[in-house]
């Protein structure tokens, strides 16, 4: 028999031990590739990393929560883990486009991602587009 | 026979078949570990990390085991059995995972608070995209909502895996209306509409509904002015700082689960919004359309890169950038130049104001040359 597990505002049944251990499994394969990938990534993401950390320790506590037969929490906590690594993944994604793109214009997502040097490179950029704005209205008007 | 089988099983103490228990477990562990020695797999050391732990609950396990815990030895027996079993699943190799294929798995319900903050947070992932592809602008202010929303997010996985759920689902709401905000103001930045935020409808109640209500009209009331070209109005700012401000009141609000604050700060907001848009009208019947523009443009232009300007001097020198007096010079130089262009383009002296700001990016790229290359800086050929 399957128990009600409080998925936000909904229930849903909990899976069994076998699927949850497969699914943290497959959420430990993700981010080991999610961690060589921002390895070998130009831009060190702080916010992936730290979305890499965060996973990483909830995953510890998945595993120990099954194993002390606690499923409901087992399955929450692969949720986040999810959450976590889904987003590190997406925000990857960007990165590679940035890094193979290599345009000026960098979003930083939090002031730890932002060092001195990227701060300054984005002021340049800005600068750079207040001059080429400028004298596109002179050759305009 | 299947009946003697039962009846062993009837007479088996806890003793013998936690004793059977640890015999498997350690059986186990020792085949584990020589697949790990041998294993060329990717996740070699993840399996191994696993197979540590599986040990040292083994060693608690015997230690309950010899002093008549049984039941809290099965335990220990449980969890190290846990751990063997993902490093075989590790060992296994499952390379072909994809985040695509997981996602399947882990399918939330629409109006979940899993789903809502997936939606968010793949929404913030998609904002980073648009802008790096896209190459656009972002100002300092989209960049500071940014950080906030980025925060709150954060928050919100927080208080999701602490099992408090509704903190998890105000942060999150919070979070995505903040967004929108970073949206709109990269649309009006770069006068193109990269994307809109999308809400889902489990995300969308009354307090929601009015901020998303006060974030459309303060998105109409920033085109409308500039497209009047009279942002530089000391009234308008003030009155449109304001509504941010109660713009911020709300959000909080929504995000501390005071939901009765937010209506009076919208109110509030509106009224503000309703003063600009007066104040903007009288502007717009007081000077021609044409002029209003030519002064906006090039007095704007100036005081933003003044205001850059600084900045980069600032940074430059906590980084100590090499050659910091030439650079400083070349800094320095190119706002000189660029004032006595913007002066130039107020007296319609076009071809002058043109050749002046040209001398300014000159010396803005010897000097970006200096601060982030490190090769010997040059006067290059501009670009335009």
């Amino acid at each position: 028999m399957k128990l009600p597990v409080k998925l936000g505002a909904m229930t849903k049944s909990i899976p069994n031990r076998k699927e949850i251990l497969s699914r943290l499994a497959q959420l430990e394969i993700l981010l080991c590739r999610l961690q060589d990938e921002l390895l070998v990534c130009e831009h060190k993401n702080t916010v992936v990393q730290d979305c890499i950390d965060r996973a990483d320790k909830t995953l510890k506590s998945a595993v120990q929560k099954l194993g002390r037969g606690d499923f409901e929490s087992a399955t929450h906590l692969a949720n986040v883990i999810f959450l976590r690594l889904n987003f590190g993944k997406q925000l990857m994604v960007a990165e590679i486009l940035e890094s193979e793109i290599g345009e000026s214009e960098f979003l930083q997502l939090t002031e730890l991602d932002a060092t001195h040097e990227s701060i300054l490179a984005a002021s340049f950029a800005r600068s750079d587009r207040i001059i080429r704005e400028f004298i596109e209205q002179c050759k305009s008007k | 026979m299947e009946w003697v089988r039962k009846i062993e099983t009837y007479f088996v103490t806890p003793k013998v078949s936690t004793h059977k228990a640890l015999d498997l477990l350690v059986a186990t562990i020792s085949e584990t570990n020589k697949v790990v020695e041998i294993t060329q797999s990717t996740f070699k050391n993840r399996a191994l990390a696993h197979l540590t732990l599986a040990e040292e609950q083994y060693d608690l396990a015997l230690k309950h085991f010899q002093q008549g815990e049984y039941t809290a030895c099965q335990r220990q027996i449980e969890l190290s059995s846990t751990h063997l079993q993902m490093a075989q699943l590790l060992l296994d190799g499952q390379s072909e995972v994809e985040i695509d294929s997981i996602a399947a798995v882990f399918d939330f319900p629409k109006d979940s608070t899993e789903y809502l903050l997936n939606h968010l947070l793949e929404s913030i992932a998609r904002t980073k995209l648009i802008v790096e592809s896209g190459n656009l602008h972002v100002s300092q202010k989209a960049q500071d909502i940014l950080f906030e929303t980025v925060k709150v997010a954060k928050q919100s996985l927080s208080a999701l895996k602490n099992d408090e759920i509704e903190d998890a689902r105000h942060f999150c709401v919070a979070a995505l209306l903040l967004l929108t905000r970073v949206c709109a103001l990269l649309s009006i930045d770069n006068r193109q509409s990269p994307w809109q935020v999308d809400f889902p409808e489990a995300a969308v109640d009354e307090p929601v509904a009015r901020v998303r209500h006060l974030l459309r009209e303060m998105t109409t009331c920033l085109n409308l002015i500039a497209d009047a070209g009279i942002v530089n109005s000391a009234k308008i700012e003030r009155h449109f700082k304001e509504a941010e401000e109660h713009l911020g009141e709300s959000i909080t609000a929504i995000m501390e689960a005071e939901f009765y604050l937010v209506e009076n700060a919208v109110i509030a907001a509106l009224s503000e919004l309703d003063l600009v848009r007066q104040l903007a009208a009288h502007s717009a019947s007081a000077t021609e359309p044409d002029d209003r523009n030519v002064l906006f443009s090039a007095e704007r232009s100036f005081k933003a890169l003044e205001a850059e300007s600084s900045k980069i001097v600032r940074i430059a020198q906590k980084v100590a950038v090499r050659d910091f007096r030439i650079f400083q010079r070349r800094i320095d130089s190119a706002l000189v130049y660029f004032g006595r262009a913007a002066f130039q383009f107020k007296g319609d002296n076009l071809p002058e104001a043109l050749r002046l700001a040209t001398a300014a990016y000159l010396d803005l790229d010897f000097a970006w040359q200096i601060a982030l290359t490190t090769a010997k800086p040059e006067y290059r050929d501009a670009d335009f």
